[in-house]
């Protein structure tokens, strides 16, 4: 019996500023919903309207069609992890788990086997006496999780939880919080910038910006097809480039950039809306780096998308190389190589854009 | 708009609570002023005739003006030298470490946690033999026992913020030391510094336990005047001892409002965490 | 970053080093010496005096000293004021001998003994009130709201204004006619004037003021510093605002804020100029600093002086390791601050 969240065209202002503005979001029972935008876009002020502490200037917030603007934060039923985990300093593991199940004036016994299942599922069997100042990072995290989980919250809130983690133990800790989402099935929204962790957990996405939301929608749809350029940038993709459509075959469009001229071939048979694209309509293309090809030593090679550039600057950061190159008319192209390759800047090198691989977004810029 | 209620009425005893001591606070200063330009104030709510009398009248009669300058001799010098002799000390307790700083950091926060009384009698007891009691020497000499340690407790937070890697970096491009101190510690110091003066120059000036125990007539600063007056003169008219009041307000009001606004600058100028 | 000494930079150290030992620790271990010593009296029971060869007797009433010739058996002497004494005294050293006598004369009689008494009458309750003002102030500022600068720089003003101000300021809004006694009139709460001056209730509301404005200075800092995010993890945990504060708020600020709150208290316990200027000095607010001053400054005996501040001192000591219990009773369980 999970529960559903409706965000009802809600607005905060503080002063003149909107910190969410016009906002709606239905969250289905038992959804994972990631908010990804990048520092100040207004994904904490959205939480903290769910959870009440703040109050919303207009709009509504209902659970399962249920207004709660009227219910205090303390009878919501909305399990909370912080960033910064917030355990009570003051109370051992035990405690701090136990907290919210004495609030709710629950027996001795039963608190004593609650807690010591919340404690299994999220592995600290043996730590229920220690203080939290005493644990590692990830130990926190796992009792914050644990005491937010263990009153069976309506909704969970959680906000940023891993960034205080290192990278191998943000992977765990993803991990497990996936397994435990699948386990209890409880709603919940998850703040992020980090837009791995969204992808890899989310049920569905919303990608925000200055309050607004950008874009609304399953994982598949946002990194596949971008609403506009700022969601396509915020999730990984570059070498944005404007223009018009000025042929169409099926689902092959012929794209003419309207600053350098460059006509490009796009598949959109994986386009959501093919048919929303017609003949002259100004679209944005954009592809990743890492999905960019490059070609060396077949300097007359003619074809498809392709580009002549030349390296302006490498860079090997362990895992790929990444290379800023520049074609002849000006154009800068961002190419990301898996592992490490040679080419010195000044190399002339060849660059394909496989027709497969771009996104076409509607509208400039 | 329940909710609303209910946040009010929670919030209702704190309003109250702040109300009550700030009316107290407000009702203290604004009778001072009032009472100090009227001639007669009973049992009315604002006094029935104004008159600068007692303003004018205070000055010559309480001897204002020498008050000042008294006091403004020995505060000064008793500041002077206790930041001269605070500023190396600070430095090297907030930026060096050694065995003995603890302790040395505890030695330097007794004269002001210990009552002034209990330095002050045996001084007294000790400059009254070798003659330096009521003299300006004296007087000076024994503000900077609490001059010292408190300038001390207000530099040291501003020294330690300081970031010594600068001058580390001064000196791999090739500074030596007393370009290091001239052109970058001090500064950097000005801040706290500043700060520290007005506040040790504050604290003294509003000392009376120990001016009080050393001075003498001629030594004895306003705030010894303002309190010899006040705790003698039950019958004197009270519209003379509130101008006396005034005038004593006046340079305490004027040093905190110029710490505030200097701090104002700072923050901008400096920039805060 | 902090680097290592080096020998240079001990010198540095000396600046305040030796004035504070010179004017501090010397006077301290003076103070002793005033404390274990007790003048010597002659038949008349006036203090003896001498130099290496004489003895000379200063009679109070006379304003004169005498010379006590054994060979003529006879008194000689010169006129001589309070102070030529007290200037003199490299010559003329006054007979003493070491004891505990000052002591035991302080729990002995009752003008000294009071003093006790009188100031933790003040201090006490006082001090209660202080932490609830100052507290119940500081937690509901703790958070930005609007005009919040204007109501802490007011709150914090006391501080400014100091004792002296505070108690002159009081003569005015606390006498029987002023605006107190005429709000209070007029609303029909009394129907005679209360006398607050010169009373025990005068020096209490005076310190009282400036108290609380000192701790809300400092218990601001510790309340804006506090985490929200632990009140708001109680609250969605089921804990309502008054169990939140009484069992997450409460704990965590309280070994701070005692630690204020014993400095306030410590410093309190030598109050002088609100016993003196809206007190009642001769009987109910007859504190330490009181009875020290009026030893020092109309009596001229020192000795006395000086026991009755080291009794101040060690009254200081005694609350310090009182509340330093309490203090700790609230660090049961979690080593310090938590990040
Ligand atoms: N109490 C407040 N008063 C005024 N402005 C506020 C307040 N709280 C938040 N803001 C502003 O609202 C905007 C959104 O803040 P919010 O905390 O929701 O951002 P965020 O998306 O969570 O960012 P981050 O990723 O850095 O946590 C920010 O510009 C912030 O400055
Ligand atoms: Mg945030």
């Amino acid at each position: 019996m999970a529960t559903s969240v409706q965000v009802k065209n809600v607005t905060k202002r503080y002063g003149k500023f909107f910190a969410n503005n016009n906002i709606s979001l239905t969250i289905n029972e038992g959804e994972f919903v990631s908010l990804l935008g990048p520092s100040g876009c207004g994904k904490t002020t959205l939480l903290s309207l769910i959870l009440g502490i703040a109050d919303v200037t207009s709009g509504d917030i209902y659970f399962n069609e249920q207004k709660i603007d009227d219910i205090p934060i303390h009878k919501r039923d909305v399990g909370m992890v912080f960033q910064n985990y917030a355990l009570f300093p003051h109370m051992n593991v035990f405690d701090n788990i136990a907290f919210g199940l004495k609030m709710r004036k629950i027996s001795k016994s039963e608190i004593k086997t609650r807690v010591e299942q919340a404690l299994n599922s999220v592995q600290l069997e043996d730590l229920g006496k220690r203080f939290p100042n005493t644990l590692s990072g990830g130990q926190q995290q796992r009792v914050a999780f644990a005491r937010a989980i263990v009153v069976n919250p309506k909704v969970l809130l959680l906000d940023e939880p891993l960034s205080n983690l290192d990278a191998k133990l943000r992977e765990e800790m993803r991990f497990e919080l996936k397994k435990l989402h699948k386990r209890l099935g409880i709603t919940t929204i998850y703040v992020t910038h980090d837009q791995v962790e969204a992808l890899s957990l989310s049920t569905r996405i919303a990608v925000m910006k200055d309050g607004l939301i950008q874009q609304y929608g399953t994982p598949l749809e946002i990194f596949l097809d971008p609403a506009n350029t700022f969601v396509a940038g915020f999730v990984g993709f570059a070498n944005f480039l404007m223009g018009t459509i000025i042929e169409r075959q099926d689902n092959l469009i012929l794209f003419k950039d309207s600053r350098y001229g460059y006509q490009l071939k796009i598949d959109i048979s994986e386009h959501k809306e093919i048919d929303s694209f017609n003949l002259g309509d100004t679209v944005t293309i954009t592809i990743k780096p890492e999905n960019i090809q490059l070609l060396h030593g077949i300097e007359d090679a003619r074809g498809e998308n392709i580009f002549h550039c030349k390296v302006n600057v490498s860079d090997y950061t362990g895992s790929v190389t990444r290379y800023e190159l520049n074609t002849e008319q000006g154009y800068t192209i961002q190419v990301s190589e898996i592992g490490y390759s040679e080419y010195q800047s000044g190399t002339e090198i060849l660059a394909v854009f496989p027709t497969e691989k771009i996104s076409l977004i509607k509208g400039g810029n | 708009m329940n909710k609303q209620i209910n946040k009010f009425l929670v919030d209702l005893p704190f309003i109250m609570i702040i109300s009550l001591f700030l009316l107290t606070v407000m009702g203290i200063t604004v009778t001072v002023v009032l009472g100090a330009f009227s001639h007669s104030w009973v049992g009315t709510v604002l006094p029935s005739d104004w008159t600068f009398y007692n303003i004018m009248h205070a000055w010559s009669f309480y001897e204002i003006g020498r008050y000042y300058i008294v006091s403004l001799k020995i505060v000064v010098m008793a500041t002077f030298l206790s930041l001269v002799c605070a500023i190396p000390t600070g430095y090297i307790l907030a930026r060096k470490n050694f065995a003995i700083k603890g302790l040395l950091e505890k030695f330097f926060k007794l004269p002001i946690l210990l009552p002034e009384l209990l330095i002050g009698i045996p001084l007294a007891s000790l400059f009254y033999s070798i003659g330096l009691a009521e003299t300006y020497a004296g007087v000076v000499l024994v503000l900077m026992v609490i001059g010292i340690p408190f300038g001390l407790s207000i530099m040291i937070p501003f020294m330690e913020a300081m970031d010594s890697r600068v001058e580390i970096a001064a000196q791999t491009l090739g500074a030596n030391k007393l370009v290091v101190i001239t052109r970058i510690v001090i500064p950097q110091l000005i801040p706290g510094i500043t700060t520290t003066l007005i506040n040790v120059f504050v604290r003294l000036f509003a000392n009376y336990a120990l001016v009080l125990l050393l001075g003498g007539p001629g030594t004895y600063t306003l705030t010894i005047k303002v309190f010899s007056t006040l705790a003698n003169a039950r019958s004197e008219s009270q519209g003379l001892l509130n101008a006396l009041t005034v005038y004593y307000m006046i340079p305490m009001l004027g040093f905190t409002s110029l710490s505030l606004v200097l701090q104002n600058v700072l923050k901008k100028r400096f920039g805060s965490k | 970053m902090e680097q290592q000494i080096k020998k240079g930079d001990y010198l540095l150290l000396l600046p305040s080093a030796i004035p504070i030992t010179i004017l501090f620790i010397l006077p301290l271990l003076y103070s002793l010496s005033l404390i274990f010593t007790t003048p010597v009296y002659d038949e008349l029971g006036k203090e003896i005096y001498s130099d290496s060869n004489y003895e000379y007797h200063y009679k109070g009433e006379i304003n004169r000293y005498r010379q006590y010739n054994p060979e003529t058996n006879e008194y000689t002497g010169n006129d001589l004021r309070p102070y030529d004494i007290k200037s003199r005294s490299e010559i003329y050293k006054q007979v003493k001998t070491w004891g505990f006598q000052n002591i035991k004369t302080f729990f002995m009689t009752k003008r000294y003994r009071v003093t006790i008494l009188n100031t933790f009458r003040l201090v006490i309750p006082a001090s209660l009130v202080q932490f609830l003002l100052a507290f119940s102030m500081a937690y509901y500022l703790r958070k930005k709201i609007r005009g919040k600068f204007f109501l802490t720089t007011m709150i914090i003003f006391p501080l400014t204004l100091g004792s002296l101000i505070i108690a002159s300021g009081m003569t005015n809004l606390f006498r029987t006619s002023g605006w107190f006694n005429l709000f209070l009139l007029k609303v029909g709460l009394i129907e005679n004037p209360i006398v607050i001056l010169y009373t025990y209730w005068g020096t209490f509301i005076a310190i009282t003021i400036g108290g609380t404005a000192f701790l809300f200075s400092g218990f601001l800092a510790i309340c804006e510093q506090f985490d929200p995010n632990l009140e708001v993890a109680a609250l969605t945990l089921g804990a309502n605002r008054f169990k939140t504060f009484l069992l997450i708020f409460l704990p965590l600020t309280m070994p701070s804020l005692l630690g204020i709150f014993s400095l306030g208290t410590v410093l309190m316990l030598g109050l002088y100029p609100s016993a003196v200027l809206v007190g009642d000095p001769v009987n109910t607010t007859r504190v330490f600093a009181v009875a020290a001053f009026e030893e020092f400054q109309q009596a001229f005996n020192y000795n006395m002086a000086a026991t009755v501040s080291l009794v101040l001192t060690l009254s200081q000591v005694v609350v310090l390791i009182v509340l330093g219990r309490i203090r700790r009773l609230f660090y049961i369980g979690f080593g310090g601050t938590f990040k």
